[in-house]
């Protein structure tokens, strides 16, 4: 099932190189949700996710053609992309925002339903991503948000946590492998 | 793998390195296999935490938006490579917009037929080439649908590089009926200023070798990627085989003939 999706989003990313406008938002249709929901959650503002939805997907219309298939799968690609946008866009504006690692209030977020596909897959992998984050003691899981959602550097953490650098990088790649053995179902 | 390489591979994969260190892993990853696979992981686990984030509707706008402005963006992807720029996933999507817009190509119709597909997967060695034919499963109703068998099938030999289906880790797939493939390649020498590597197909049946594109591996050492034949008159070929030379000169095409030294796979 996931090497099916895999193959089918290479697939829609080959024709979105090509210049295939229905592939391209066949690709919004699938990533634009979690895309705008990591920018709400790097950035806390819904104009500045907005922006970084629409440079996201500039850049990977502009860049589907050099995507190679042996380095990421596709959904990863494509974070990946928008990712380096919010980083870029924390640091043009010089700051970060206050995480409160938890998710945002649901009065300031139109929860949306998720498709079958997307309820089929966010069932599984997300759930258990979400079990191993949950997991972790309330310092760590900190430290591992902060990296992951609020682009900010080991020393940074450290000093927004005021816990020693070494400690901060230990949490961070023991997280890390904690959720990689969490999505191999281990 | 050592504790700075691990370092590496989480700063790089969070972002936390600045443009040009993150160019300096992205080349050294291109040659170290551990590395490379660590940051595969850890960028996998980092997607993984994004897809778990609850999800917002996007503003409804947005899409024209994008659309918009990818109106005033001068895209030369839009344009469908000829033969001589290298094989690229994107000529696949040249060759898609053809079949969607009914446009048909050699073997067409033995496409559509409800037989079990079968495609080729050569194996390519040091001064060997190995192939068999594979049935692909299913039936597939459609081009685009048979294609995405194949690509299924290049990725899961790609994640099993020690299966029994590509025990030399370089290979290529064919499907003979829309003379599309995709080579895997591992672990080739990088290559030298003005050299690259290039992919040619043979007719067992004619012995005829054809062009089948440069591939952009630049100074990585290894890849997958997508190639498309044009299709032939005389039909599909029951007897494919590949192999890997590298052209001395990158700037001038090797007009239709191998010139360079056979690196994979065998000239027969």
């Amino acid at each position: 099932m996931q090497d099916e999706r895999v193959a089918e989003e290479a697939w829609l990313i080959a024709r979105t190189g090509a210049g295939d406008r229905e592939a391209f938002r066949e690709l919004y249709r699938r990533y634009g949700a979690p895309i705008y929901s990591l920018g709400l959650r790097m950035l806390g503002d819904r104009r500045d996710a907005e922006e970084l939805l629409q440079d996201t997907f500039l850049k990977i219309w502009n860049h589907a053609r050099s995507y190679d298939a042996s380095l990421a799968r596709p959904f990863t690609w494509a974070v990946m992309i928008a990712r380096r946008a919010g980083i870029d866009a924390l640091r043009r504006k010089g700051r970060y925002p206050e995480l409160s690692f938890k998710d945002l209030g649901a009065t300031d977020r139109e929860e949306m339903a998720p498709s079958p596909v997307e309820a089929t897959m966010r069932d599984d992998e997300s759930a258990r991503v979400r079990a191993a984050m949950a997991a972790f003691p309330p310092d760590q899981r900190a430290a591992v948000e902060l990296a992951i959602f609020g682009g900010l550097s080991h020393g940074a953490i450290a000093q927004r946590l005021r816990q020693p650098l070494g400690t901060v990088k230990s949490w961070i790649r023991r997280g890390l492998d904690d959720l990689k053995t969490s999505l191999s179902g281990e | 793998m050592d504790d700075k390489k691990q370092e590496l591979a989480v700063a790089y994969a969070l972002g936390q390195l600045d443009r040009a260190a993150t160019g300096a892993v992205e080349t050294q990853a291109k040659q170290d296999p551990e590395l490379r696979g660590a940051i595969r992981d850890l960028t996998d686990v980092i997607a993984a935490s994004v897809r778990s984030l609850p999800q917002s509707a996007v503003p409804e706008s947005s899409l024209s938006d994008i659309e918009r402005a990818l109106n005033d963006v001068p895209n030369d992807s839009i344009r469908v490579p000829d033969r001589s720029q290298p094989v690229r996933w994107a000529i696949l999507g040249g060759l898609a917009a053809l079949l969607i817009a009914g446009v048909s190509i050699g073997g067409y119709e033995w496409l559509t037929r409800r037989e079990q597909p079968t495609v080729f997967l050569a194996e390519l060695g040091a001064g060997r080439t190995q192939v068999r034919p594979l049935a692909l499963g299913i039936p597939a109703q459609s081009s685009d649908g048979r294609f995405m068998q194949l690509a299924s099938l290049a990725e899961r030999l790609w994640a099993r590089p020690n299966s029994s289906d590509a025990r030399s880790g370089s290979y290529a797939v064919f499907d003979p009926a829309t003379n599309q493939g995709f080579i895997a390649v591992r672990e080739v020498p990088e290559l030298q200023p003005k050299q690259r590597y290039h992919l040619w197909f043979i007719d067992g049946e004619t012995g005829q070798v054809r062009d089948a594109g440069a591939l952009p591996l630049d100074r990585a050492t290894r890849g997958m990627f997508f190639f498309s034949l044009p299709p032939e008159k005389s039909g599909k070929s029951t007897r494919p085989s590949f192999f890997v030379t590298v052209e001395e000169d990158a700037e001038k095409q090797p007009n239709g003939s191998p010139r360079g030294r056979v690196v994979l796979g065998k000239r027969i």
